[in-house]
């Protein structure tokens, strides 16, 4: 992360640079190899300056005269002693280092490695007296050196100086220089060896450093020499080498290229970041690599500009480098908890929405995608719908858990497999035939109803619709499932449509514009026509051609005012059929408020029958009319005419009796009895006959009657028959007053208790009449200590001239109840009977309607 | 003024169809009376026609009609209306005696100008008993004006 802010910021500068890179920065490498080149000359010149030296002292004559003077064999014949020569020489040693700053040891060394002149350096040179002379045989200097052949030079690697062995601090860079020194007759006497301080030029190269470029010098290992950080220079000296391979690697390599070049090579090369020039000084054997590098390419294009300006900007660019480590650091976390989010599922819990700036805004922004991600995969997951999504090649990519649940599958096993596989072989091929079109966009969508048949038996209809799955430019990348269990809507819709089809009334819906959009199959029979000639066709086709200005006009003041009506119940309403026929109808309306509208739902019943059966039944009723009217016209003027022969029958055989009284024998006059008595029973018959027809001719006279008095009149009427069987009649309670007809009323209660009384047993009578109020009628029995009958009779009873045998031999017309009955029946009330042989009947009838 | 007998037997117009019940009629008008004229019309019509010509005629009408109500042509109800149309029949006592007790029977007959209403008892005894006091009531009251219009005549 951080290099990748780094980065950032580096690309930053060379956007700037590269903008400016063809113009300036040919022009600033072309500054750091000038620069470059000359301290390599610098070098090369004080090398060169250094040889020339040495190869002066040790060609000098007090050189020349010690070496002589050591190596003559007869030391006798000298004027001057080894010792004075070798006073002598250090005197030149002496104003040598004092001459040459950059001398800080100068010494003659023996072929034995032994030190013979040695003066070192300082404020005051020091000759080192013979005592402090040390053999240096085992150095690598002095055995290279005495190798050389006569006139050449060995170059020691530049090392740090030390004193004693240890390394003298400050640091002193020091460079040897030796060559070998001959013995006058040709033989190799020893070396002649300068340690040059090369402080001071480094020193002077570093202040000649170009301000806007850094200064590297690196030996041939690579070691720094000269760094901007002091520390890393002569690293290798306290055992921890830093190496320019370490730090600049790309410059590294390119030095490589050239290493076999001659004594100073020269060249311009970039670092990854790095502009630098090159040149190398070869002094054999070392090879000293000087390198000029301006650390950044801006700083290289300011410097043509202004030195302020660059360092202004190299300080900006350090602060940049700086703020966007910092600011990388402040972004890395909240990145990492924003990866973390995203990795682990869509949990925004843990991104830092409440931080400043853009990571904040980016935190919020990857929380609200999250959040929305979250929200839609659990939309899905918990969706009641399965859902499923497939590859172009038709293979299962997701499925929530309703899809497992609906097709028993599970996600782990179901992905990757062929959607067609969801459903038995039968109807696989369909369903990839659909999903592949669907899939590669030959279709916009497509729905496939499939049977599902579960491993408990249980089959599941299914509603499958697939959809393309689309890339936001348009791009296919599948398709989606939608599935639904749809096996109770289907089993509804199904009894929707069964009770709407197979309804025995005609159904058909209009809309607002009169034109039908349903219609079922009793609709179609009613009218004849297929449901093709109705669906979208105005409803008008159906009413008769005479009937359509009214049934306009009813139409218009049913939808005036809608709701349920019936149409055809008060008068027949007639549709006209295909074939032009009228077909009465009845017909129902409901209005249905919709979007389109207000529509209007017509049951319609085929009343062809109800109508005919109606019309025949209305037939029957009046002839049944005419017939009971008949009837009783019938019965009454029969018995009124009945009469007057019975009576002239009873009189004359009565006037027989009479008159003839004495002069027949006493048969005769028993047969006379018989006359008389059969005559009376049919009068009595005949009597009842008239009362039971003329219940049904008269006009009733309704009034409020008290039963009260209806008993008074009938305990009137009954007075006979009470005082002959001494019978008791008692009122249970309070009798109420009723609406009806008082005539008849009393004809009824005296019937009821006539019969009680007529019908007793062994006991005296007892007729106990009670009453109570029911809802909205009377409740009245009449209970009696008679007789009674099997009641098996009793419905028979009520029926005319139905007498049951009964034990006691009292005898009416078997009109009597038929009577009661027939009152009771004009009154609208029911009557009833129950009894038990041997312990008294109970006569029980309602009256409707209740006294004010 | 009317020419009806002054003294004699008393006479009744019978109106009724079947021979036989007009047999027992006169039977039970005549079991205690011997001065009784019964005089026999079958049905209204006829009955009207007796009355009309003896009105005509100048001669006396009966002192009591007796009529049925059930015959043919002209039934006692149309015979009632008719009669009491004609201002000389209009105090003429007619007494229905029918074997029917409807009621309809004896308001409309008290309506058309009856003077009485009489059922026939199926009982021959009753019967008879019935008319002795109908007769009995209509010819004491008939006779007293009868004689008061004679003396206004004489």
């Amino acid at each position: 992360m951080v290099g990748l802010v780094i980065l950032t910021a580096v690309s930053v500068g060379f956007i700037v640079y590269w903008a400016l890179e063809a113009a300036i920065v040919p022009r600033g490498l072309a500054r750091l190899e000038a620069h470059v080149t000359r301290i390599s000359a610098v070098i090369e010149q004080r090398a060169a300056g250094s040889r020339h030296d040495l190869q002066a002292i040790a060609a000098s004559s007090n050189v020349r005269n010690l070496v002589a003077a050591m190596t003559a064999p007869d030391q006798r014949h000298q004027t001057i002693g080894v010792a004075t020569w070798r006073q002598m020489v250090a005197q030149t040693f002496v104003a040598e280092v004092a001459a040459k700053s950059e001398f800080m040891q100068l010494r003659l060394i023996g072929r034995d490695g032994q030190e013979i002149v040695r003066v070192d350096a300082g404020p005051h040179p020091v000759v080192s007296y013979e005592s402090q002379l040390q053999n240096k045989a085992d150095r690598a200097y002095v055995s290279q050196t005495l190798a050389l052949p006569t006139g050449q030079f060995y170059i020691s690697p530049l090392d740090l100086n030390r004193e004693r062995g240890d390394i003298e601090l400050p640091m002193r860079p020091v460079l040897r220089v030796a060559t070998p020194i001959d013995a006058p007759d040709g033989s190799r006497w020893g070396l002649a060896v300068v340690n040059l301080d090369l402080r001071p030029m480094l020193d002077q190269m570093r202040r000649n450093a170009l301000l806007d470029s850094d200064l590297y010098v690196v030996n041939e290992a690579g070691d720094f020499i000269i760094h901007p950080d002091r520390a890393k220079e002569f690293a290798f000296e306290f055992g921890a080498p830093r190496r320019i391979g370490d730090e600049m690697p790309r410059l590294y390599a390119a030095m490589g290229k050239f290493e076999d070049l001659g004594s100073v090579a020269r060249s311009a090369a970039w670092d990854t970041d790095i502009g630098a020039a090159i040149s190398t000084v070869l002094v054999d054997p070392i090879r000293l690599v000087v390198i000029a590098a301006a650390p950044d390419r801006s700083v290289v294009a300011g410097a043509t500009v202004r030195r302020s300006a660059l360092i202004g900007g190299a300080l900006a660019g350090f602060i940049a480098i700086v703020l966007a480590v910092l600011l990388a650091r402040l972004t890395t976390r909240p990145l990492a908890a924003m990866t973390r989010a995203v990795l682990s599922g869509g949990d925004s819990a843990g991104l830092p929405v409440e931080s400043p700036g853009e990571v904040g805004i980016l935190a919020r922004a990857l929380a609200r995608y999250i959040d929305n991600e979250r929200w839609h995969a659990a939309v899905v997951d918990n969706a009641h719908e399965a859902f499923l999504s497939t590859a172009p090649d038709g293979t299962i990519k997701s499925c929530n858990e309703s899809a497992e649940r609906l097709f028993g599958i599970s996600a782990h096993d179901a992905i990757g497999r062929p959607a067609d596989t969801l459903v038995d072989s039968a109807q696989a091929g369909a369903l990839r035939d659909l999903l592949e079109r669907v899939a590669s966009g030959q279709d916009a969508t497509a729905n496939y109803d499939v049977t599902l048949q579960g491993a408990d038996g249980k089959v599941t209809d299914v509603l499958m619709h697939f959809s393309p799955v689309r890339t936001a430019s348009g791009q296919l990348m599948g398709a989606s499932i939608l599935a639904r269990d749809v096996t109770d809507e289907r089993a509804a819709r199904e009894s929707f449509r069964i009770a709407t089809e197979c309804s025995p009334a005609g159904k058909l819906l209009i809309d607002a514009k009169g034109k039908i959009i349903l219609v079922n199959a009793e609709a179609q029979r009613c009218f004849g026509y297929s449901r093709e000639e109705l669906l979208g066709h105005r409803f008008d086709q159906l009413i008769p051609d005479d009937n359509r200005a009214s049934h306009a006009k009813l139409v218009a003041d049913y939808l005036s005012s809608p709701g349920t009506r019936a149409m055809g119940s008060d008068r027949a309403v007639f549709g006209r059929r295909k074939d032009g026929s009228a077909i009465p109808l009845e017909i129902l309306l409901t209005t249905v408020p919709s979007r389109e509208g207000l529509l209007v739902l017509a049951a319609i019943v085929d009343i062809t029958e109800r109508r005919e059966s109606r019309l025949k039944l209305e037939q029957r009723t009046r002839e049944l009319e005419r017939s009971n009217a008949d009837l009783l016209q019938f019965a009454y003027v029969a018995s009124h005419d009945m009469q007057e022969p019975l009576r002239i029958t009873a009189s004359f055989a009565q006037l027989l009796s009479d008159r003839y009284k004495g002069q027949l024998d006493e048969k005769a006059d028993k047969y006379i009895h018989y006359i008389v008595d059969g005559a009376r029973r049919m009068q009595t018959l005949i009597n009842d006959i008239l009362v039971y027809s003329r219940l049904g001719a008269e006009d009733e006279a309704v009034g409020q009657v008290d039963l009260a008095d209806v008993m008074d009149e009938t305990r009137a009427q009954l007075a006979n028959l009470i005082e002959e069987n001494d019978a008791q009649i008692v009122i249970d309670g309070e009798l109420p007053v009723v609406p009806g007809d008082e005539s008849q009323l009393v004809r009824l209660f005296a019937n009821l208790v006539g019969n009680a009384i007529k019908y007793r047993s062994a006991e005296r009578p007892l007729v106990t009449i009670s009453a109570r109020r029911e809802q909205d009628f009377r409740h009245i029995a009449v209970r009696d200590n008679g007789v009674g009958f099997d009641e098996k009779y009793k419905h028979k009873i009520f029926q005319m001239f139905q007498r049951i045998a009964t034990p006691g031999s009292a005898r009416g017309s078997g009109l009597g109840l038929a009577i009661a009955k027939r009152i009771v029946d004009q009154h609208g009330g029911d009557i009833w009977a129950s009894s038990k042989v041997g312990e008294g009947s109970t006569f029980e009838f309602t009256i409707p309607g209740l006294d004010p | 003024m009317t020419g009806a007998a002054d003294t004699g037997p008393f006479h009744v117009l019978l109106v009724e169809d079947n021979p036989a019940d007009a047999e027992l009629t006169r039977e039970a008008l005549t079991a205690q009376r011997d001065d009784l004229v019964v005089d026999f019309a079958t049905d209204g019509f006829e009955a009207l026609d007796y009355l009309q010509r003896r009105a005509e005629a100048n001669m006396q009408l009966p002192d009591l009609v007796i009529l049925d109500l059930n015959m043919p042509r002209m039934s006692g109800k149309d015979f009632l209306a008719d009669v009491r149309q004609d201002a000389r029949f209009r105090a003429l006592p007619i007494i229905v005696l029918t074997t029917s007790a409807a009621e309809e029977d004896i308001h409309q007959s008290y309506a058309l100008g009856a003077n009485s209403f009489v059922n026939k008892p199926m009982e021959f005894n009753q019967f008879e008993e019935a008319v002795q006091l109908m007769q009995n009531f209509w010819f004491s009251l008939a006779r007293l004006p009868s004689k008061a219009r004679k003396d206004d005549a004489q």
